[in-house]
């Protein structure tokens, strides 16, 4: 562990880059907590490249840890208030950050989106979900999802 | 320590917006859909193609049960010479709106020509899978939520060879002619055993297993301990071992026996002597418990073994006032259980851990017979001899669900009529 000092550079794939606490980055990214451990971040000279997390999540990304880090004493309401404020994206952001977190190994943050989209789509109807995560393209045939509608007319 | 792979989940990330979450990785769907119930999953299937391939996945249904945070809360009400069975859902039932709580639903039995249905019976239940026993000779695993089942007979290989252990022959207890019986599943074989100690005409032990990987009867490579006395109930299924309270009152063990490893043991029981009635082992909270009433006085005991296998750590809790039979612990930590001869109550303790009823609610139908009634988990787990999975039928759950909210109470129990199947098998 390095001191709560210390900076590290993280590249997002415009080639921005952003110094962030290390320590931040370390308690919440197992990733990045690796990377420290092992010593294959070199404090002087590497920056860390994350070509799938464009700058817009990147910052996103590290505001969560930040305040995470900075507020873990904080009662749960506020926590969870904050949060909720935090996650109130588009879908496509939403896509956005838990790719990211998927990627950086972020496990509070990963469940925290897995509990968010599972919220979403909580007794809704399959064209409501289908609009709500954007899938345009089910993967049933014409006849198939005839056929589904035909049956469960209910699930529509 | 190792540094991870992660380069992978790396390409195409600007494109996204052409199919939203449909192009999220299988294990990131799937983690999504591992957080929601049983009842949604079944018309989550038909989101897309891609949704629909990772809830029929074999493992799915494995990995979902076990991840599931709510413990068994359904119980299912087996009535005498019904075609079905009554479902209450233990956790919502006493809620304002609970029409939903409760449902009929069709047992998996072909439909008999004589009016008249053979008596059922529970033998246990586990993995959301309920094994029954119909008068005379057949046993049936099934799983309630899905419909799927397998039927079979004991009566080739155990009862036209056995030494007759009971002859009042209108002893309606399931499978009167074993020393042991119960059903459990083998983990290290993924398979689910109904399990038979009995007595030949030699009077010679054997002890045996239904496997229904296998569709057959196997013999234990174990043999049973000496002196083993008969116990008529049912084992109950907890921990991986299945559990039998002795029927002698100069006995106070309770046999154990582990169907993963093969072994035998014993846990004591809480109080020594005690001539007691209507005893029964139940799973509370995650705990093994023990409820029975004693002579001196009508409110039953219960004990709770906090720590598995560890005698010290019985806790009792005290039943003030009335018949109070626990099943369960709700979702919001009270007890659950049968009061009376068709109600259901639900009981607080305080921190004496001396019970208080909260509230109450009529069912409609005899629930405290003996077999008759059996605590579940709803699960998508397929039987093993289910040939492929049969994708049909789990959705078919959705519809379980909307129709127990068209089958209402009185209406359910006027006619036969207004049951609804559980499945398309049987129409």
């Amino acid at each position: 562990m390095g001191s709560p000092l210390k900076k590290i550079m993280l590249c997002s794939s415009e080639k921005e880059i952003f110094s962030v606490e290390e320590q931040v980055m370390v308690q919440h990214s197992v990733i990045i907590n690796n990377m420290i451990e092992d010593g294959s971040y070199n404090y002087e000279e590497s920056k860390i490249p994350l070509d799938c997390v464009d700058s817009k999540t990147l910052k996103k990304v590290i505001d969560y840890c930040t305040y995470h880090t900075h507020h873990h004493n904080d009662n749960q309401e506020d926590l969870e208030a904050w949060d909720a404020q935090f996650l109130n994206v588009d879908s496509n952001g939403l896509y956005d950050l838990l790719m990211a977190a998927n990627y950086l190994e972020i496990r509070n943050l990963l469940d925290l989106i897995y509990r968010t989209i599972k919220n979403m789509i909580k007794g809704k109807k399959i064209d409501e979900i289908r609009r709500i995560l954007n899938i345009k393209d089910h993967g049933f045939t014409p006849e198939e999802e005839e056929q589904n509608r035909k049956e469960y007319p209910h699930f529509y | 320590m190792a540094k991870r792979k992660n380069t992978e989940n790396c390409s195409e990330n600007q494109d996204h917006s052409s199919n939203g979450f449909n192009d999220l990785p299988m294990e990131l769907i799937r983690e999504i859909l591992l957080r929601l119930s049983i009842k949604q999953l079944g018309n989550l299937s038909c989101v897309s193609k891609q949704w629909q391939s990772i809830i029929y996945h074999r493992s799915f249904a494995k990995f979902h049960f076990q991840n599931s945070r709510f413990p068994a809360s359904r119980c299912l009400f087996v009535l005498d010479f019904h075609a079905y069975a009554e479902i209450v859902d233990l956790d919502s039932v006493f809620h304002l709106n609970s029409d939903s709580a409760m449902g009929s639903i069709s047992l998996p039995f072909s439909p008999m020509k004589r009016k008249i249905h053979p008596r059922v019976h529970v033998i246990g239940s586990c993995n959301g899978l309920v094994c029954l026993h119909r008068e005379p000779y057949s046993l049936t695993i099934w799983n309630p939520t899905t419909g799927s089942y397998k039927a079979f007979s004991y009566y080739r290989h155990i009862v036209r060879n056995s030494y007759p252990l009971e002859k009042t022959w209108n002893c309606l207890k399931p499978l009167r002619i074993t020393l042991l019986s119960g059903f459990g599943y083998d983990e290290s074989k993924d398979d689910y055993l109904v399990i038979a100690a009995w007595k030949d005409k030699r009077e010679e032990n054997h002890f045996d297993f239904y496997s229904l990987r296998s569709s057959s009867w196997k013999s234990f490579d174990v043999a049973l301990p000496n002196n083993t006395t008969r116990r008529r109930d049912p084992g109950l299924f907890f921990n991986g071992a299945l559990h039998w309270l002795p029927e002698d009152i100069n006995d106070d063990k309770i046999l154990v026996f582990d169907i993963t490893k093969k072994r035998f043991s014993v846990i004591s029981k809480p109080e020594k002597e005690v001539i007691s009635y209507h005893a029964k082992l139940i799973v509370l909270g995650g705990c093994l418990a023990l409820y029975f009433t004693v002579k001196s006085s009508i409110h039953g005991k219960i004990w709770i073994m906090k720590e598995y296998k560890v005698h010290t750590s019985w806790t009792l809790y005290k039943n003030p006032k009335g018949l109070f039979q626990p099943l369960c612990v709700s979702s919001d930590g009270n007890l659950v259980g049968l009061s009376g001869n068709s109600s259901l109550m639900k009981a607080r303790a305080n921190v004496e851990r001396e019970l208080s009823y909260a509230s109450r609610v009529h069912v409609g139908y005899h629930t405290y017979d003996d077999h008759k009634s059996i605590m579940y988990t709803q699960s998508f787990m397929p039987l093993p001899s289910d040939s492929e999975e049969k994708k049909k039928k789990k959705r078919e759950l959705g519809q379980l669900e909307e129709d127990h909210n068209e089958v209402k109470q009185g209406k359910r129990r006027s006619s036969t009529a207004t049951t609804f199947e559980s499945s398309p098998i049987f129409k």
